[in-house]
């Protein structure tokens, strides 16, 4: 599992924005509004409510009238044009007085126990006053504008699991609907997009009540929720290595479980072709000025008229016929494209991998406890087999460890910086496994062979961290990314978009090579049109033709 | 105010940091801290306590010199750190044997987490006893019993007993390595205590120098689009 693959990932079923909407639709959740109340100023609250057989949630959005001066998407900004926390059942209005003292502060707010989330939005000023002045005098928004930008709203840090006061992931990851991952912020990021949505409808009403039209249905499906992210992602991959083996593994098995397919018929071949026309109308309409990924794009558009062409000459015939897809594309497609056929393989199997989202959790706890009775002969086997490939890299190089991660005293976010710049070096987190482990394998060649972990870590606790990581990957074949990620060479955006990925977002539109763009939800049904339409074909945007 | 059982640890791992633990050491001073609170006994006040007595000192000299079983574990220094010597326990959990005398050691109620999961590991109840305290652990490492009032509390102890308890086995019912006694879903920190965590947690953060702030996160300040 390297950077380079994990940075050409794609949404697919198992994401968790399709999990969240495939059980809200199977489970029929009731979805009402039952306060909104923002001024022609902008400014005010609403109530977002999800009714689940056993608990509801509410989104509580307080509106606000931001300066444009104000407008930052920097994790550091102070002030936003919306703020938001998911609620732990229905507020009252004491719970809503709390909040507005709160919520409208982020990070320097306090949540309590009640609350799930805390997040954040600014407009979009490419087009939000558009939109606006568009529905206000009657007229819909033009969809190539739209399009171009592909929502209303951006959002920045969404927190969840116990950040600034709000509930630990303890206390409710044993409900059925927050198990999987990251869950709560799917749900609060979708009942967003509903109220941007609705917002934008709003203020075009204040504005000329008697000429306001809504936005067209179609035009309102295709705005997504964006969002903007930084590196305070990056680490997350790596402190949290048993979850990250839970997703890759759901991933691969998926793909596995496809690929053993003996067969496939004329529908599977339809489906695929239906699929490949869609993902390009995704490309087509996927913008960035960043060179890497603009280069990455050409070469996925080639890609898809590449597994286009050979399905149109070759079909899905043969024995195993969806392994040989694979097969060819491992020779035939760049990282992206292959990863891009991943998802698409993936796609018309519901029935075969959905339940696999089922085990993307992982019980971080229990991976925790170093196996002390281990004797070092065996450890040093298990780091030359994990790390193989970082105790082949020259360390003394400067390039290998020209990089390093720290904690910034202002906001407290994780920062890359480099390692020349004076000072900064004793503020290195831990976040490079290879070097480490390159450091754990040097002593370990100092030490005897049949000495426990134990009598070494009392020794050397300076390589507790490693050693534990190290007989975690052992057990967790995807814990570790293989790859130095303090390399002069590096790109954190790889890490943000595997993640990223995994949530189920698109669009991924790198800023620089720390910071990237996304869209979510871009297609999905609204949560009043859940219990009409398909909850779960929204991924890649519908053919003309279907439009209806 | 209340703090979320994973602020309170992120605040702890820091803080242990901060105060010249090894990462991986600073990872066991978050989940100790952690684990008292959630059994609502006071994590974080025994935490900032430690580590305000551990300053100026080399933690080298506070962890156990072996952690052969059977003898009595102490340290080169005056007392024996009991993040180090839970750490240490727990790794040699299936050596140690019955019983096991260590001391003079500070803060012994950071030994309560480990004991715990040592009782886990063994599948053995167990006993943690000092002068005045003892706490008592289920075979699948719950607390079934934390007795001592302000001993509990205590700076430091001469000596401390961690053994075998055949008695603590009805503590099997409850959930594995899961303080069973309170089941505190928040953790409470004096304000005095959590002053000094984050005292210690700040020295983990680099100093914000303007350009760190623009090149580091790799982002300009404008929104405009």
């Amino acid at each position: 599992m390297r950077l380079a693959r994990m940075g050409a990932f794609h949404q697919s079923r198992l994401s968790f924005m399709r999990q969240l909407l495939r059980r809200l639709k199977a489970e029929r959740w009731r979805f009402e509004v039952p306060v909104f109340e923002i001024d022609a100023k902008g400014e005010g609250h609403a109530l977002y409510c999800a009714h689940g057989p056993e608990r509801s949630y509410t989104l509580v959005a307080f509106a606000h009238d931001l300066p444009p001066e104000m407008r930052s998407d920097r994790v550091i900004a102070t002030a936003w044009d919306a703020t938001f926390t998911l609620f732990n059942g229905v507020p009252d209005a004491a719970d809503i007085a709390r909040l507005r003292e709160h919520v409208p502060r982020q990070e320097a707010g306090r949540l309590t126990e009640r609350e799930l989330s805390l997040s954040r939005a600014n407009r979009s000023t490419r087009v939000w006053d558009y939109v606006v002045e568009r529905l206000a005098g009657g007229r819909q928004p033009a969809s190539a504008r739209l399009r171009e930008v592909g929502y209303l709203m951006r959002t920045t840090a969404v927190y969840g699991s116990g950040k600034f006061g709000a509930a630990d992931r303890d206390t409710i990851a044993h409900r059925p609907e927050l198990a999987s991952p990251f869950q709560v912020e799917m749900l609060s990021v979708y009942l967003t997009r509903a109220f941007v949505a609705d917002l934008v409808e709003h203020m075009a009403r204040l504005r000329a009540p008697d000429t306001a039209s809504r936005l067209d249905p179609v035009l309102r499906r295709m705005l997504g929720i964006g969002n903007s992210t930084g590196l305070g992602m990056a680490p997350f991959l790596v402190n949290h290595p048993a979850l990250l083996n839970a997703w890759i593994s759901a991933r691969e098995e998926a793909l596995r479980r496809v690929r053993a397919a003996p067969s496939a018929t004329s529908a599977d071949v339809e489906a695929l072709r239906t699929l490949v026309e869609r993902a390009q109308l995704l490309v087509e309409t996927w913008r960035t000025d960043h060179p890497v990924q603009a280069d990455r794009l050409r070469g996925l558009r080639t890609d898809l008229e590449a597994i286009a062409a050979r399905l149109a000459t070759e079909g899905l015939a043969g024995p195993c016929p969806w392994n040989a897809l694979w097969l060819w594309a491992e020779g035939a497609l760049s990282l992206e494209g292959q990863e891009m056929l991943v998802s698409l393989m993936i796609e018309p199997h519901g029935a075969l991998v959905d339940e696999l989202g089922g085990r993307m959790a992982a019980d971080e706890a229990a991976q925790g406890r170093v196996e002390g009775a281990m004797r070092l002969g065996e450890l040093r086997g298990i780091v030359e087999d994990v790390y193989g490939w970082a105790l082949a890299l020259d360390w003394s190089a400067p390039e290998r460890s020209a990089r390093l991660w720290y904690v910034s005293e202002a906001k407290l976010e994780p920062r890359l910086g480099e390692r020349a710049e004076d000072g900064l070096e004793p503020y290195e987190q831990p976040l490079c496994p290879g070097r480490d482990a390159a450091l754990l394998h040097a002593a370990l060649s100092e030490a005897p062979p049949e000495e426990t972990v134990a009598a070494f870590l009392l020794r050397h606790p300076e390589h507790r961290h490693i050693a534990r990581r190290a007989q975690l990957a052992a057990r967790l074949p995807y814990a570790e990314i293989r790859d130095n990620t303090i390399d002069a060479r590096m790109l954190p955006i790889d890490m943000l978009r595997m993640k990223l990925s995994f949530f189920g977002a698109c669009h991924f539109d790198p800023r620089s090579d720390r910071w990237l763009r996304i869209n979510m939800y871009q297609n999905a049904p609204y949560p009043a049109e859940l219990a009409h339409a398909a909850a779960d074909d929204w991924m890649f945007p519908p053919l003309p033709e279907t439009l209806a | 105010m209340t703090w979320s059982l994973g602020e309170l640890e992120a605040l702890a791992r820091k803080a242990a940091r901060g105060a010249g633990m090894s990462w991986g050491m600073a990872e066991e001073a978050g989940c100790a801290a952690r684990w008292l609170c959630a059994a609502g006994l006071p994590g974080g006040e025994s935490l900032a306590d430690l580590l305000a007595w551990a300053e100026g000192r080399d933690w080298a000299d506070l962890r156990p010199e072996s952690n052969a079983g059977g003898g009595r574990w102490r340290a080169r220094g005056p007392r024996l750190c009991p993040i180090a010597t839970g750490t240490a326990l727990c790794d040699a959990a299936g050596s140690i044997g019955p019983a096991l005398a260590l001391g003079p050691v500070a803060q012994p109620l950071l030994l309560a987490p480990f004991a715990a999961w040592a009782a886990e590991a063994r599948a053995t109840p167990s006993a943690l006893s000092w002068p005045g305290a003892r706490l008592r652990f289920g075979p699948g490492g719950a607390l079934i019993e934390a007795e001592g009032g302000a001993a509990l509390r205590a700076r430091h102890a001469a000596k401390a007993a961690l053994g075998d308890d055949p008695e603590a086995a009805s503590g099997a019912a409850s959930g594995p390595g899961s303080p069973a006694l309170a089941g505190a879903t928040r953790a409470e920190i004096g304000p005095a205590a959590a002053r000094i965590l984050q005292a210690f947690a700040a020295r983990t953060y680099a100093p914000e120098t303007a350009e760190r702030r623009l090149a580091g996160a790799g982002a300009g300040l404008a929104d405009q689009d």
